[in-house]
């Protein structure tokens, strides 16, 4: 009980590691879904050289542990290219992006298999443009489809971002060792971060439900 | 159904539909083998065959969900080639009702009904909806036309798909297997749609095993066999007097 109390009166002193999390977080993610997108497009384009580099791709970032490519961008890239430092912050913006996208791929590539059959021919058969065919009839189908699962990979790269620490990122997880260091308490800020990091994937897949629902409305199924 | 105003050169405008030498191939397998087919403005015709003949392969070149390899297809004048405009051109003048519906099933029926109008033709959406109650009307499905495809029966929605493709008030009909995906019970509200759109005068070319359509309905009958139009007539002549082995095979497997 103390310590949840301790824990508890120690999230104040977390709260700028916690707003770094969130904005590498939200960046990451909607870097990784226009990714997504683009890698889908890829694959679907029938081109050959294009559709064989985006699947290696995939392959690489999903078998690739993520502390290696974030260590790779930070020390091996600039040295490689010899650019300096780089920004830590940045580099694990772009490494979790780039780890998110591929897995976000595979999510919508899965809900795109799942749509009714027939969709695309009926939209062409009406005239509607390939454009207009994505826009108005496969998105909105789409949409609630994937939503869960890629909830789940935001949670996922929320659970795998405290390893930006190791590049001097001062996230929600390194400042709670920081507070430690200050404090000499090993126990409350960790527990200070569990509970913020409880609340911050809880409330992902809370959104996402409650979204699911919005876009699903009305239609009975 | 021709209007009034029309150039000198639209007699060529007679013919709706006219596939000259048309072949296509899956791979190394020929689907279709030099076909030729002119369907003339206002025509009914009732393309007919076993399983697995070219039926579906060769309507749907017709609106370019399938390609051609050779020959040439023509719709309304307008010739079917690479080019995106003459594609868009053709799908805005013909219409596809199919097997399996393939309705949008996040859109309500009116909304299934209006999209295409409004963004393919620019229709205002007012409009859009007085013309999809019209033809809802028609197909004698208005009162359902707030709910969504999924709580539709079997009959009924294929009669919403039928309404959907006349938004767009197309100049020809496709029709593939309209109601081989129905419970024997609803395959008649749907024929008699189709009963009800050929005696308007609509063009339609119907792939269909229900042959007594093709008896009501049909201008013309066509057998098709690997690939090929291999007989063609009026459907009683067809009926009483098929020329064909084959089509003699068939017609003893069908008709009873
Ligand atoms: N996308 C495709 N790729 C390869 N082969 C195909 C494809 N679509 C159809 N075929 C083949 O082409 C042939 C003709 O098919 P099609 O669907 O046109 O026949 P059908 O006359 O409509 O038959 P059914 O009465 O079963 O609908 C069949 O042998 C079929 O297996
Ligand atoms: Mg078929």
């Amino acid at each position: 009980m103390k310590y949840i109390v301790k824990g508890i009166e120690t999230v104040p002193l977390l709260l700028d590691g916690l707003v770094t999390t969130l904005l590498i977080c939200g960046l990451a993610s909607v870097l990784a879904l226009a990714g997504a997108i683009l890698i889908v497009a890829a694959r679907r384009s029938g081109k050959r050289l294009l559709v064989w580099s985006v699947t290696v791709y995939v392959t690489l970032m999903r078998g690739l542990p993520i502390v290696i490519l974030v260590f790779l961008l930070y020390f091996g890239m600039p040295a490689l290219l010899d650019l300096g430092r780089v920004s830590a912050f940045w580099v694990g913006v772009i490494a979790l992006a780039m780890n998110g996208a591929a897995f976000q791929s595979e999510v919508l590539r899965g809900a795109i298999a799942r749509l009714p059959k027939g969709q695309t021919e009926g939209g062409y058969a009406l005239g509607l443009s390939k454009y207009q065919l994505w826009r108005l009839v496969l998105t909105p189908q789409i949409l609630p489809i994937a939503l869960p699962a890629l909830a789940g990979e935001v949670g996922f790269l929320i659970k795998a971002s405290p390893v930006l620490s190791l590049i001097t990122v001062v996230d929600l997880t390194r400042r709670s060792q920081q507070v430690t260091m200050q404090t000499f308490d090993p126990l409350g800020p960790l527990l200070a971060a569990c509970v913020l990091y409880f609340i911050l994937i809880g409330s992902i897949a809370w959104a996402s439900r409650y979204l699911e629902g919005r876009l699903t409305v009305g239609r009975a199924r | 159904m021709q209007s009034a105003t029309q150039q000198p050169e639209s007699k060529a405008h007679d013919i709706a539909v006219s596939l000259c030498q048309v072949s296509k191939w899956f791979g190394a397998f020929k689907v279709l083998q030099d076909i030729n087919l002119e369907v003339r403005t206002g025509e009914r015709i009732v393309i007919a065959g076993p399983s697995g003949s070219g039926k579906s392969t060769m309507i749907r070149c017709i609106n370019w969900l399938e390609r051609h390899q050779k020959g040439k297809i023509v719709v309304d004048g307008i010739e079917l080639t690479d080019n995106n405009k003459n594609v868009d051109a053709v799908r805005r003048d013909v219409g596809m009702v199919f097997q399996h519906f393939n309705l949008f099933p996040h859109l309500t029926i009116i909304e299934n009904c209006t999209l295409a109008p409004m963004w393919v033709k620019k229709v205002p959406q007012s409009l859009a909806r007085d013309t999809a109650l019209e033809y809802l009307e028609k197909v004698r499905i208005a009162d359902q036309a707030h709910k969504y495809p999924s709580q539709l029966s079997g009959g009924q929605q294929q009669r919403v798909a039928i309404a959907r493709a006349l938004c767009m008030k197309p100049k020809v009909l496709l029709f593939d297997e309209p109601t081989s995906a129905l419970d024997p019970e609803m395959v008649r509200e749907v024929l008699d749609s189709m009963v009800q759109l050929a005696k308007d005068g609509m063009t339609m070319l119907c792939v269909t095993h229900e042959m007594g359509f093709a008896r009501q309905v049909a201008d013309r009958v066509i057998f098709m066999d690997r690939g090929e139009i291999i007989e063609e007539n009026a459907p009683t002549e067809f009926f009483a007097n098929p020329q064909h082995e084959r089509t003699k095979a068939f017609l003893s497997q069908i008709v009873h």
